[in-house]
């Protein structure tokens, strides 16, 4: 019975078919990065069942290519299958075994990456120390408790609340936020400058107004988000424009406390703090051209006691606590470094495929070898 | 396995997306970093402040403020994406500010140079008030920065030197880069 089912899915066939449309999906994803940018790509080719391509001048949206989940997972179940229904063990297919086991395990890693892995950026000026790294696309909505003269009290909203627009409740807070405008990525504008009074704005100054655009399509103009909020209680009602794009949080004061609003990149808090003591960008001598990036961090944990000094640059990012430190990008004249923070539980996975697969391979054609030259000593 | 994936794929952007998380923060860290100037709208550029002068932080619209020991001039750095509306609407804007009539021709504007790169400084003296305006105006990389001073006459007057100085010093770096690239 079951192995009834299995058999349409072991077909060699299917795997030619899912390899050739793997090709297409590599080559395509590849070349509308230039258009959607790197996140935007791995989202609509990679982390999709199927690729849609919107018929032009409509707003129909059609599959043309199957996407990275299901030709992943439609490569799996082909293996998976044609291991389940032909599997007979014998010394001399042992290498296969390894190898095939290793492409599974690739393909699981690349699943549990896109499932769990999180990307954030840390942005460090020169002598600056953070203990936080920020989010590429996701905002939040943060009123912070400041009145404990030990430690801030923070409370975060994620965008999906303050999108929905109901009246946003919790334990932690002595009163209740209506969001009453929000655009999901905003600009700053001259008030006359505004084509249609119909356009939602709102007032930023004496001349300038907040309006929606378009949202990002690359991470290096991430959306900046703008919101109208309202801190309610039984009392009063104040009123809060807030932008990340003008970086205006506020303060203001319930039942003699005072807390923080802001609007910002959500923030991803560690336990230990790194600071950037140097940035140093290479060129080759009479060019324009990068030669190397470098940024010289110190690392310092208080739970640990921990204190050290790292170098990150291309192709060597620190690892630590479960999180690794990329080399990304810099800024402001070379003085600001651009960190890319990646936690990735199955980060190993790849590293054990790749070594399985190299493995299977030797095992494989070593037999061959063998085999060959036993015969050519007997003919 | 593909109906798993997308289930806790599901699941996972579900519950992330709408929980409301609290925590808390050491005092120190949170206030230490100095936020960077708005980079985000625009790279900002380099300048010298002049003696005498002290530069606040960013605020609301302003990139940045400047504080005139003994003197009560006020001076901004503002900044706009694009054109913001156009060289031309954004002078009268300020002319009409000091009460003065506007110009109909950019032509009458006078362009000179700042580090090899065009920009327009005018001085404007209200005619009817005792006020004044000392204004430059940059357009780099698609967007506008307002360099802009203002108080009573004989203020403006004491301070165009200095302010001079300021808008000469103003240097555009190039725009944000990443390390990617290559």
């Amino acid at each position: 019975m079951v192995r009834k089912i299995l058999l349409p899915f072991t077909s060699l066939k299917l795997t030619i078919v899912c390899f050739a449309f793997a090709m297409l999906l590599v080559f395509f994803g590849t070349i509308e990065q230039v258009h959607l940018g790197i996140y935007g790509a791995q989202k609509k080719y990679f982390d999709s069942f199927f690729v849609f391509w919107t018929i032009p001048g409509t707003i129909r949206h059609i599959p043309v290519l199957p996407g990275g989940y299901l030709l992943g997972g439609v490569t799996l179940l082909n293996l998976l299958a044609a291991q389940a229904v032909r599997f007979k063990f014998s010394w001399k297919k042992s290498g296969i075994y390894f190898l095939h086991l290793g492409v599974i395990l690739l393909l699981l890693g690349q699943l549990f990456t896109s499932l769990f892995a999180k990307e954030a950026q840390m942005r460090l000026d020169e002598g600056q120390t953070k203990n936080y790294s920020e989010s590429f696309t996701e905002k939040e909505l943060v009123l912070t408790d400041t009145s404990d003269s030990k430690s801030d009290h923070v409370v975060s909203i994620p965008e999906g609340l303050l999108t929905s627009r109901a009246p946003i409740t919790h334990p932690s807070l002595p009163f209740r936020v209506e969001v009453s405008q929000y655009f999901r990525n905003s600009t700053a504008v001259a008030k006359d400058q505004v084509s249609s009074p119909n356009i939602p704005r709102l007032e930023v100054g004496p001349m300038a107004v907040l309006v929606p655009i378009a949202l990002a399509t690359t991470s290096e103009q991430p959306n900046m988000p703008s919101a109208e909020v309202k801190i309610i209680t039984p009392e009063q009602t104040q009123t809060f424009i807030l932008s990340e794009r003008l970086r205006s949080p506020k303060t203001f004061t319930v039942d003699g406390k005072t807390w923080h609003i802001d609007l910002r990149a959500r923030r991803f808090y560690k336990p230990f703090s790194i600071k950037l003591n140097d940035f140093t960008h290479k060129i080759y001598a009479g060019t324009d051209i990068p030669k190397d990036f470098s940024s010289r961090v110190s690392i310092s944990d208080p739970a640990t006691g921990e204190k050290r000094d790292a170098l990150i640059y291309m192709n060597h990012p620190l690892r630590y606590e479960g999180n690794t430190y990329y080399q990304l990008a810099f800024d402001n004249n070379d003085t600001t470094s651009i960190l890319q923070v990646v936690r990735n539980p199955s980060w190993l996975l790849p590293y054990i495929a790749c070594t399985l697969v190299g493995l299977g391979l030797l095992v494989q054609f070593s037999i061959h070898l063998v085999n060959f030259s036993r015969k050519r000593r007997t003919a | 396995m593909k109906k798993l994936a997308l289930l806790l794929a599901v699941c996972l952007a579900g519950c992330e997306d709408r929980e409301i998380k609290t925590y808390s923060i050491a005092k120190e860290m949170e206030s230490a970093p100095q936020l960077p100037a708005p980079a985000s709208i625009g790279m900002k550029p380099n300048w010298k402040t002049p003696a005498g002068w002290k530069e606040l932080p960013p605020s609301g619209m302003r990139a940045a403020s400047f504080t005139v020991e003994n003197s009560k001039v006020d001076v901004s750095v503002v900044t706009f994406p694009g054109t913001a509306g156009g060289l031309l609407s954004n002078l009268n804007r300020w002319r009409g500010q000091m009460g003065l009539p506007a110009l109909s021709a950019e032509s009458d504007v006078v362009t000179t140079s700042v580090n090899g790169q065009p920009v327009q400084i005018v001085e404007l003296t209200s005619t009817t008030e005792d006020k004044a305006m000392l204004g430059a105006i940059y357009l780099r990389d698609d967007q506008s920065w307002f360099l802009k001073l203002t108080g009573d006459k004989a203020s403006v007057a004491a301070q165009k030197a200095s302010f001079e100085a300021l808008a000469n010093s103003f240097e555009f770096q190039s725009n944000h880069k990443s390390t990617n690239d290559g």
